[in-house]
């Protein structure tokens, strides 16, 4: 094989796009050839730095918003004309289950979902999204600058509220990603704090008292003349709090007395 | 929600504005729903998703993108510096921006049927069937684009590639 011949063909050993006969006939090229060695990993380590380039960058929170209200019918939402013909012409899409599945998977399960949760306390509802949004398998943003991301995030609930925008850096931990979840229509805001400390969620919306569970412990600081609500879902355990008409909800796997301590600690008395 | 951020990716690429990559995203979605019937079951959602945004970009992107395809073109670097990244310490970090900013600037100097494959394949995760079929272009032309395209895009990286010992 001529190494003109071969160029093409590590091409297509690097992307393993390559015929088994090709294959052997490549190697054997290559044990023999220098050049041809050095063009195979070059090629595979570019490929390796644009994939890893490529896959930190994520769609935006702004288009996240865009296609679900695209994807929402209703008068709420102001979806393009083309949109509103489809959802509002057809059914068809029910006959082709391949394509219903993969859509709902992409894009409309998700709304479901924490539609269908509502019924159920909204604090409750958030923090079972813990170990979702600590993992990162919910849509977020990374603060490269916090106040662009607090601006990105106000603008994704529509200016009604602001994250809490408590300062953990004295327990190492500091904003590292933020998400915004639709529960039912009622928004709220995820930012995760991560760092050397334990993990902390601190979730933020507009609410009352009775977005707390019921059977959640009631404690009544009496210097901040403040009420918070301690429970649990699983390992997560959480406290509440309302600030004016904001609801914060601080979740982490951390022991309750101590999250119960800082919340009381970080709470500001409206 | 993978396949939103790997279209986001691939629009910020064609249009190199978020903006515009925003509108082109949604646009393939709406366009996704109106051909849901021309879908094949068990075919890649992924590559057909792909596919109507390529074929919108090249509808209706084509007029701006001669006025974008010369010096005047704005670098994709300030859309990608913004997104969303981990936070590995600020040395990396700069380091981590210098080289976004390098293969973005590597990628507009290739020329785009070089550049296409590139974002498809190796951007993009495609394989060459299913940039073929984005492309509506033979699997050896996928293949012998993407050779090409990586020695041009070796080229202009030099210094910033770790060199294979």
């Amino acid at each position: 094989m001529q190494c003109n011949q071969a160029q093409e063909l590590i091409t297509a050993l690097v992307d393993e796009e390559i015929s088994p006969a090709d294959r052997a006939s490549l190697r054997q090229h290559l044990e023999a050839c220098t050049a041809c060695q050095l063009s195979y990993q070059q090629e595979q380590e570019l490929q390796r730095e644009l994939r890893r380039v490529a896959r930190r960058v994520r769609a935006p929170l702004s288009l996240h918003e865009r296609v679900g209200r695209a994807l929402q019918p209703g008068p709420a939402s102001q979806p393009p004309q083309s949109f509103r013909h489809y959802v509002f012409s057809s059914l068809a899409v029910l006959f082709r289950p391949a394509f219903a599945l993969a859509l709902l998977t992409l894009l409309v399960l998700p709304a479901i979902y924490f539609a269908g949760l509502t019924a159920r306390p909204m604090a409750l509802v958030l923090v079972e999204t813990y170990g979702r949004i600590q993992r990162g398998e919910t849509l977020s943003a990374g603060p490269s600058d916090p106040g662009r991301l607090k601006a990105e995030l106000v603008q994704a609930v529509g200016g009604a509220f602001a994250p809490m925008g408590y300062d953990f850096s004295a327990m190492k931990i500091k904003p590292t990603r933020a998400t915004v979840r639709d529960i039912g229509g009622r928004k709220a805001i995820a930012v995760v704090y991560e760092g050397q400390g334990p993990t902390l969620i601190c979730f933020t919306f507009l609410g009352t008292e009775k977005d707390a569970p019921p059977s959640a412990q009631v404690f009544f600081d009496d210097e901040k003349k403040m009420t918070f609500y301690s429970f649990r879902v699983g390992a997560v355990a959480a406290v509440l709090h309302r600030e004016g008409d904001t609801i914060c909800i601080l979740a982490s796997t951390m022991p309750a007395e101590d999250l119960l301590a800082l919340a009381r600690a970080k709470a500001r008395a409206a | 929600m993978a396949q939103l951020d790997h279209l986001y990716r691939t629009a910020l690429h064609l249009v190199k504005n978020s903006g515009q990559a925003e509108d082109l995203v949604q646009e393939t979605c709406v366009r996704a729903l109106q051909s849901r019937l021309q879908f094949a079951a068990g075919t890649n959602l992924k590559a057909w998703l792909t596919k109507i945004l390529y074929n919108f970009f090249c509808d209706q992107y084509q007029e701006a993108k001669r006025w974008l395809s010369s010096d005047a073109a704005p670098s994709a670097e300030g859309d990608i510096e913004e997104l969303p990244s981990s936070d590995p310490g600020p040395e990396h970090a700069v380091l981590e921006k210098e080289l976004r900013a390098k293969i973005a600037e590597a990628l507009d100097r290739v020329p785009e049927e070089y550049r296409l494959p590139l974002l498809l394949v190796d951007m993009g995760e495609l394989s060459y069937a299913e940039a073929a079929e984005v492309l509506s272009c033979p699997i050896g032309t996928v293949r012998s684009r993407l050779s090409r395209g990586r020695k041009l895009m070796h080229k202009h990286l030099k210094g910033y590639l770790r060199t294979p010992r």
